[in-house]
């Protein structure tokens, strides 16, 4: 049984919800609604709520996982399969959080490269959030925690600001008649495309022993993917009501250029000030990855997080520069999605059903 | 470790200068409105209007423009920037205009052109200019002082008041959207004035036809509720009232039976009696009268506006989209095929509230 963290570097359940949500909420969210449109038009909003309560359900199957186990995944891996099987499950798992990571850092960056500054290198953008993601991860996951409390809290901003497009939305009938637009086939299909703004939930797997009493932070983590449910909807009814559909169909990223319309007084072009806003959801996304993983790795092998740190952020360094344009970067959120997609729906209800056997088995056979 | 890491965070500050290039106000140029004048057949014009803001405080500032001839919008764009002393840059563009007659050739290019721009905001105005764009943009106009300034805040106010709203996001929700075409407005330079005729009607990207101001104004109420803007009318006696609108709604009901649509409009509209000669509007029954009058006129107008909507083919009300969002199993072509079929049916009751602080 691996050593559980010491008391004075958890926090308390109700943190639960930030993590969950900041960790839900990144990229994706500037973008996401014309995925989902192209399976299911006007009436994907339905598969927004349908991915969200599948989420829930996952996490109800993950938190029972993770109170049966009372550690971290890496250490039910190795109770329940073992220090070899177990351990290359584990490094999946790692690799995964890296993915995940990479696939925002490299995301947001487009994102500064198309919408900002045309000439800036990758690398060069990529060595200045990871450093800056260091110096954070390295203070440790409380310190991660407070990045992730004010990416959730400047997140907010996105709920005052469908204002604008909503006092210049086309028509609020466009979503209707509800289920006219789409078999149930297509709601699933685009279900399955909108279970990517919901990963990272799973990265719980890594921070439950950081966790007071982690029993009762579940609750928490309920609210975080409700909130994250609410603000994925909101986003999709208001685009879906100020775009029409072939207009959306074009749009890249068709929440940053909602803001385009954005009129205050101060400021004449919104949407920079929004992509820079950006980098506080972005750097906790990528801080509580390279957190996970770092800690995965310490917990495998015998070698201090920090210098894990310092290795992950070079294998993410490399990882990211790799993939030079828009096709490219869309394939990456692609592979992302799928790979994510089998792992949280797949194998967490297997790794449910084989801990729930094996803890049977042993308890007949070691009569408890 | 702390000297380590200062010295590689120094060497961060000097690299910095190496990228994103820093763009100050005093040395670049910025373009507030774009127009395009007709050429040739396979040629534009380009006119920037760029205002020159002297640093000095009592040289008053000048409206000035600067234009090339070329095939492409963002050809153009480098000839005008062979023109000028700084470096040109469109982030506070506010107008788009276009001549007549590029506008009835097609104005995609320039629209696509303007819509992959990050730097383009989607509140600009976009407009069809009935005469020489350049000519326009490079007047000194006394009430404004830059004509891209002046051209904003006409079509702004107007928007409220007299034709439909609309502006570079209403245009490309209307391009791409299926069943309904897009429109602009369209401006005339009068002497030291401009004007706004009416609404340009597109079919797709291209100008087709025009109404005018007085139609504009029924199209107006047609497509949007709102809260402004004055109706005159002929009384059947000869005399003349104006109402003005203080709110009006509009409502659409369209049902399908047997695969016939049919339309039904209802515009509620509450206003006020503006002016009105000679006539005691306390008399009985004279407000009745009014409203009745008005209503009437407003549902005549408004039908001849739709059957000349049908007739051309072109729906920018958006009726073929509104029916795909009441009907179910919606078929848009064979929505186009009937359209000039389809009957509509205008209802509009007016409501006089008061009338002035007088009777």
């Amino acid at each position: 049984m691996l050593p559980l963290p010491k008391e004075h570097r958890q926090v308390s359940p109700y943190f639960t919800f930030y993590l969950i949500h900041s960790m839900q909420k990144g990229v994706s969210i500037l973008g996401f609604e014309r995925y989902i449109m192209k399976d299911a038009g006007y009436d994907s909003w339905i598969s927004i709520i349908i991915s969200g309560l599948s989420i829930n359900l996952l996490l109800w199957i993950s938190y029972s996982i993770l109170n049966k186990g009372k550690n971290d995944i890496v250490a039910i891996h190795a109770n329940l399969f073992g220090k070899w099987i177990g351990g290359v499950l584990s490094l999946y798992f790692i690799v995964y959080f890296l993915l995940m990571v990479t696939t925002s850092l490299r995301t947001y960056i487009e994102v500064i490269q198309i919408w900002m500054f045309s000439n800036v290198h990758t690398w060069y953008l990529a060595i200045i959030f990871l450093l800056l993601a260091y110096s954070f991860t390295v203070g440790g996951f409380r310190v991660i925690t407070g990045i992730c409390f004010f990416s959730v809290i400047i997140g907010i901003i996105l709920v005052f600001l469908v204002w604008f497009p909503l006092k210049e939305a086309e028509d609020f009938t466009n979503i209707l008649p509800i289920l006219g637009h789409a078999t149930f086939k297509d709601l699933l299909v685009a279900s399955k495309t909108m279970s990517l703004g919901y990963l990272g939930f799973e990265v719980l797997f890594m921070y439950y022993p950081f966790i007071k009493q982690p029993e009762r932070s579940q609750k928490w983590a309920h609210f975080g993917v409700l909130y994250s449910i609410f603000l994925y909807l909101l986003t999709a009814v208001v685009a879906f009501s100020y775009y029409s559909e072939e207009q959306l169909a074009r749009t890249i990223w068709s929440t940053l250029t909602l803001w385009k319309i954005v009129d205050l007084p101060f400021v004449e072009r919104f949407e920079y000030a929004g992509i820079s806003i950006w980098l506080f959801i972005v750097i906790s996304d990528i801080c509580l990855g390279l957190w996970a993983a770092s800690r995965g790795l310490k917990q495998l092998f015998s070698i201090k997080q920090k210098q894990w740190l310092v290795i992950i952020i070079l294998i993410t360094f490399i990882a990211t520069i790799q993939f030079t344009d828009r096709k490219e970067v869309d394939l990456l959120n692609m592979f992302t999605n799928e790979i994510g997609f089998y792992t949280i729906y797949v194998y967490i209800p297997i790794l449910y059903i084989l801990q729930t056997i094996i803890y049977k088995v042993r308890k007949k056979r070691y009569g408890n | 470790m702390g000297i380590k890491w200062s010295l590689i965070f120094i060497l961060f500050l000097f690299t910095t200068g190496c990228y994103t290039k820093p763009r100050v106000l005093e040395d670049i140029q910025l373009i507030t409105a774009i127009g395009y004048d007709y050429v040739s057949k396979d040629k534009i014009k380009g006119i920037a209007n760029i205002p020159i803001t002297p640093l000095a405080e009592d040289i008053p500032p000048k409206n000035e423009v600067i234009s090339g001839e070329g095939h492409t919008s963002k050809n153009i764009r480098q000839i005008l920037q062979a023109k000028s002393p700084r470096p040109l840059l469109s982030g506070r563009t506010e107008v788009v205009l276009f001549n007549k007659k590029v506008a009835q050739q097609g104005v995609i290019e320039v629209i696509d052109g303007l819509e992959r721009d990050p730097s383009i905001g989607r509140d600009i105005y976009l407009g069809v200019v009935n005469g020489n764009v350049e000519e326009m943009l490079k007047e000194q106009y006394s009430v404004s002082e830059f004509s891209s300034k002046y051209i904003s805040e006409l079509l702004k106010q107007n928007m409220d008041k007299n034709i439909p709203k609309t502006n570079f996001h209403h245009f490309l929700y209307y391009f791409y959207g299926k069943g309904m075409d897009p429109y602009m407005p369209i401006l005339q330079k009068k002497e030291k004035f401009i004007n706004i005729k009416g609404i340009a009607l597109f079919k797709e990207d291209k100008f087709v036809d025009s109404i005018s101001l007085k139609q504009s104004f029924i199209m107006k109420m047609l497509s949007e509720g709102f809260q402004d803007g004055t109706y005159e009318t002929k009384l059947p006696d000869g005399k003349f009232v104006t109402v003005q609108n203080m709110a009006s709604k509009v409502k659409y009901t369209i049902l399908e039976n047997n695969g016939n649509p049919r339309i039904n409009i209802y515009i509620r509209i509450n206003g006020k009696v503006n002016e009105a000669q000679r006539i005691s509007t306390i008399e009985g029954n004279v407000i009745n009268m009014i409203e009745n009058h008005v209503s009437s006129s407003l549902t005549k107008e408004g039908k001849i506006l739709l059957e000349h909507f049908q007739n051309l083919q072109i729906d920018p009300l958006g009726l073929g989209h509104k029916a795909s969002n009441q009907i179910r199993h919606f078929d848009i072509k064979e929505w186009e095929d009937k359209y000039q079929q389809i009957p509509i049916h205008v209802k509009i009751r007016v409501k006089i509230s008061n009338t002035g602080i007088i009777d």
